[in-house]
């Protein structure tokens, strides 16, 4: 059973979305030891008991900076995208505190948006860089997998 | 009542009647509809079309008609709706239309024209003549004459009258019988000039913004799954690489094959 169906269905934490399935789209993006995975595409015996995040896990509140900056930014236009966004740029931002174009570009390629807002993403990732990261909350689903 | 109601007529007043609940076409005045409800009644909120209610305390909630898929349509129309009835944008709270054409015209998302095609109904239209009768009315709660009245400015109306200023919101004029007053005529009422927008061509944040990033925080407490509820999944062999197709398929409960 893919990660993605672990988390909607039997953990019942529906903020990771359903988008292709086939990991292309990136609207199912989680984090898997920190790293930004397609959780559509990872099966969950892979997972054993290593830490899972999710968009729940980000902040409690939507108070990580990337949230808050997206928020000012107005970056969602429809929101399908932006939990796979918000993961994958998370992720990045954890290894790489100060990213250029270039390495926003290349961790985010792979996470589309429909409404085209990738300019915004870009900006608020910068300007979230700029901002005190919080240290995020992790999830645990090795028990759901059985 | 004296008059005899047409069908639809007795529909709208029955259901206004019964709470509240306006069927109104999108242009409809509702003076008439008012004249003819019982002796008495007067509604929680004065609803001048079925885009527009005013609140006794001058905010204005304005109904957004077409889906919201990520294109900005939530803001957009009533931001239209706004600007000709000159309220702040502050002041203004959407509310998403259910689905009814025959109340609030085409309600479809795709094709890229809802702001050509909304544009001519909202802006020369209701709103513009709506804010003219809530002018009138609330001018009438400042100064009697009507002379010395500077007319709306963000849902509010100024009078400099003999003695003192006064001020006197949109949401006076509705308790100042605004909704017994018939729509001044359309020709009467010039469309606002382009050089008074304060909200259309503006940058408006996106209504639902902040509301969509934090429910992605705490989205599953609000979806919790249905008692029971079984799952089917049905894998079915890429056509585009194999070739494959269908030939038959079975379902049952807890086992699905193709």
């Amino acid at each position: 059973m893919p990660l993605l169906w672990v988390l909607r269905d039997v953990v019942n934490l529906k903020g990771t979305k359903f988008g292709c399935g086939i990991g292309q789209c990136g609207a199912c993006t989680v984090q898997l030891r920190g790293r930004a995975v397609r959780s559509c595409q990872t099966p969950v015996s892979m997972v054993g008991d290593a830490a899972v995040t999710t968009i729940e896990g980000l902040s409690p509140d939507g108070s990580h900076p990337l949230q808050r900056r997206g928020r000012r930014l107005d970056v969602p236009q429809c929101g399908y995208c932006q939990a796979g966004q918000l993961m994958s740029a998370s992720a990045l931002l954890a290894t790489n505190p100060k990213p250029t174009d270039a390495d926003i570009d290349r961790a985010m390629n792979g996470n589309l948006c429909r409404c085209g807002t990738y300019l915004r993403i870009r900006q608020a990732i910068h300007k979230a860089a700029s901002t005190p990261t919080r240290s995020t909350q992790t999830a645990q689903v090795g028990a759901a997998q059985e | 009542m004296t008059k005899m109601l047409s069908r639809r007529s007795f529909l709208r007043v029955s259901a206004l009647a019964g709470g509240g609940l306006m069927v109104v076409a999108h242009l409809d005045p509702m003076a008439e509809l008012l004249a003819q409800a019982p002796p008495g009644f007067t509604p929680p909120t004065f609803l001048p079309t079925a885009f527009i209610k005013i609140q006794p305390d001058g905010k204005v909630i304005i109904v957004s008609k077409n889906p919201e898929i990520g294109q900005g349509i939530k803001n957009e129309i009533p931001m239209i709706i706004a600007d000709e009835l000159d309220v702040d944008w502050k002041d203004v709270t959407l509310e998403q239309a259910d689905l009814d054409p025959t109340k609030y015209g085409g309600q479809v998302a795709g094709g890229s024209t809802a702001t050509p095609t909304n544009w001519n109904p909202c802006r020369p239209g209701s709103e513009r003549r709506v804010r003219q009768m809530l002018v009138t009315a609330a001018a009438q709660a400042v100064e009697r004459a009507g002379s010395g009245v500077q007319h709306g400015s963000s849902g509010r109306v100024n009078a400099t009258g003999a003695s003192n200023k006064v001020e006197s919101a949109y949401g006076d004029g509705r308790d100042q019988g605004a909704a017994a007053r018939p729509m001044p005529d359309m020709a009467s009422v010039p469309p606002e000039d382009p050089k008074d927008y304060m909200i259309i061509g503006k940058p408006t944040k996106g209504y639902d913004t902040s509301r969509g990033h934090r429910r992605l925080s705490r989205s599953s407490a609000s979806t919790s799954p249905v008692p029971g509820m079984l799952w089917a999944v049905i894998g079915e062999v890429p056509r585009v690489w194999r070739q494959g197709r269908v030939s038959q398929s079975r379902c049952d409960q807890g086992d699905a094959r193709v």
